[in-house]
């Protein structure tokens, strides 16, 4: 009810240190690991793969909202992702705006296109709200494929052949550090307004139609705004994260922005950290990337891996697996309060 | 004159391979209540194990037999283990099976690539049909596809064993109340609806090829077929697969470059229009 007394709770504080501890990382690395002072490719590997973690996390938690806090099951999210994505590239190739604007407009077209798929969501539920999302991301897809079949690395806008993002000059070209600040604070920024989201009125309301929307519906609740609201918010997020990503690929095509591996992989993070915990997701976005990234000799095992450990989660650890991973932590956190409180009371 | 007959030919046999993708996949929805998000993936398996046993050098008829066979005992397997134990949450049953799904992919990819391979057809030769030379593989598939909702429908309405599974889809508990053992039925099932997935993907592998990946796009078509035709409906799915196969085959012989996107558009305004789809009962 009081979103902001929680700023003090454990896990607020746990995640502010993990951020900060993140933001320090260009800085601090290079002088606690010798290699990387040398050798400038393995920090630059390190960032990219961390920039693209914080990009799943952004979507991640753009599923968690929507699917995993309001229980609406969405299989599309990479309708969100390409609309945002698709959004960035005209703007910034066609029109030429700077990044910070394009991005926060990639959200808000996005934030609409939630709203869109919305409106017939509002009657579906279940399977028949699934197959809707799935449906209008598909639909996406291929009205881009429609509109121009783009290669792989081509920007899949007419008039636009050929352009990469961000040329002659802006600061998401290439610098990779620059990039890695501004998509960690876009994380951060996120994470903690849909926890305070999640904490909040709206979002008691939220958790209400997960757990039960007649119920919800029978306390008063007009669930159909609070769910179209899931959505909007949901888009946005998304929209969020597809601008971003087109910035750090330098094109926008169906085959990377719009793909269906998108949705799997935004569910995959949410299941590993923690389906309905915002942060958790963040935790499985980063373990899926890493281990993609760094375990690239290990080939489609990684992906078995991350698929069966997944798996694993959803049956053995259905709260996922962050809140397993603080529970020791918050006991012992627990354990020094009280040796405080007995010492001062002494 | 031709391209209507082209476009009647054609659409019944797009609508034909529609609807044995998707009937397995309503089967299990309409008796045990589950989405099986991996039917896609059972048939893209069935065809892998039929391509499997041909490289090691197995006579044609016995891969697909044993193809067939594997995934007839996979699907129960997959029930007794993965949806059995999750299988009064919704959720959790849709993720479960969408994680197995992309975890067979991979396991397929380990064994032998993510390339696409395409399968032997299973008769060779093409037959005259109204002056159209169509493949007599096709023809088989479409024959196929008919003689087995056929067979299933006789199945279900004629026989005591058939009879049970109706019961059971209708009302779990009273049909627990009059003895039919619900547990055993429903394996069954699964077992049949295993073993049409794996009939579609050998067909639909024999035209196209496979590749790992590409059985989303089964469990899209079966998906769509089966919510347009209503949740549950044998007889709704046959006529959404005609209508979604006719749709795209229209399509795609008048404005070919908006194939994919019109039958997707449709499909959307059923949702709207009619969420519980055309034969369907509400949703819960």
């Amino acid at each position: 009810m009081r979103p902001f007394s929680t700023l003090t709770d454990g896990r607020w504080l746990g995640f502010l240190g993990i951020s900060l501890l993140l933001a320090l990382l260009p800085t601090l690395l290079p002088i606690l690991v010798p290699a990387m002072e040398e050798n400038r490719f393995l920090l630059d590997r390190l960032l990219t793969t961390l920039i693209l973690a914080n990009v799943w996390a952004i979507l991640a938690m753009s599923w968690d909202i929507l699917s995993g806090y309001t229980g609406q099951i969405s299989f599309g999210h990479s309708f969100f992702f390409g609309l945002g994505a698709y959004t960035a590239a005209a703007l910034s190739v066609v029109a030429g705006w700077s990044p910070v604007w394009v991005i926060a407009i990639g959200g808000a077209v996005a934030a609409l296109g939630g709203l869109l798929i919305a409106a017939p969501a509002l009657r579906l539920r279940g399977p028949y709200l699934a197959l809707m999302t799935l449906v209008a991301a598909l639909a996406l897809e291929r009205f881009m494929r429609w509109l121009k079949p783009a290669d792989a690395f081509d920007i899949g806008i007419p008039g636009a052949e050929g352009a990469i993002l961000c040329i002659p000059d802006c600061f998401l070209s290439h610098d990779a550090t620059a990039k890695y600040y501004y998509v960690l604070g876009l994380m951060v920024l996120v994470a903690v307004a849909l926890q305070l989201l999640a904490r909040s009125r709206i979002g008691e309301i939220f958790a209400a139609i997960r757990d039960d929307e007649e119920t919800a519906q029978a306390c008063g609740v007009n669930t159909a705004k609070y769910k179209a609201l899931a959505f909007a918010v949901s888009g946005f997020v998304g929209g969020l994260s597809g601008a971003f990503y087109v910035y750090h690929l330098g094109s926008a095509s169906p085959a990377s922005v719009l793909n269906l591996q998108r949705s799997v992989e935004a569910i995959v993070a949410a299941v590993l950290g923690g389906m309905g915990t915002i942060t958790g997701p963040i935790g499985g976005a980063y373990l899926l990337v890493v281990v993609q990234e760094y375990l690239r000799p290990l080939g489609a095992w990684r992906f078995f891996a991350l698929f069966a450990l997944a798996l694993l989660v959803l049956y053995l650890l259905p709260r996922g697996l962050l809140p397993e991973f603080a529970r020791p932590l918050r006991r012992g956190r627990e354990w020094l309060k009280m040796r405080w409180r007995a010492r001062r009371s002494r | 004159m031709s391209a209507v007959a082209d476009v009647l030919v054609l659409g019944f046999l797009i609508s034909a391979l529609y609807a044995l993708v998707a009937v397995g996949f309503t089967m299990i929805f309409g008796v045990a209540g589950v989405l099986n998000l991996s039917h896609g993936a059972l048939a893209m398996l069935g065809a892998f194990v039929a391509r499997w046993a041909l490289d090691a050098g197995w006579a044609r008829p016995s891969a697909f037999l044993v193809a067939v066979i594997s995934l007839s005992v996979l699907a129960p397997i997959i029930y007794r283990v993965f949806v059995r134990p999750i299988q009064d949450r919704p959720v959790t049953v849709f993720l479960a099976t969408l994680l197995l799904a992309v975890l067979l992919e991979q396991v397929v990819i380990l064994i032998s690539g993510p390339e696409s391979r395409l399968l032997p057809p299973l008769v060779a030769g093409n037959l005259n049909v109204g002056g159209m030379e169509i493949s007599a593989n096709r023809l088989l598939a479409s024959g196929v596809a008919l003689g087995a909702i056929v067979a299933l429908w006789a199945f279900v309405t004629r026989t005591r064993h058939g009879k049970a599974i109706l019961a059971l889809s209708m009302e779990r508990k009273g049909a627990a109340l009059v003895g039919i053992p619900s547990e055993r039925i429903v394996l069954g099932v699964w077992a049949i609806s295993g073993a049409l997935a794996a009939i579609a993907g050998l067909f639909i592998a024999s035209f196209l090829g496979i590749s790992p990946l590409e059985e989303r796009t089964l469990l899209v078509i079966a998906f769509s077929t089966v919510v347009v035709g209503g949740l549950g409906s044998i007889p709704g799915t046959l006529g959404a697969a005609l209508i979604v196969g006719y749709a795209e085959t229209i399509v795609a012989q008048f404005a070919p470059e908006a194939r994919g996107l019109v039958p997707l558009l449709l499909l959307v305004a059923v949702l709207i229009v009619r969420p519980q789809g055309l034969a369907g009962r509400a949703a819960e």
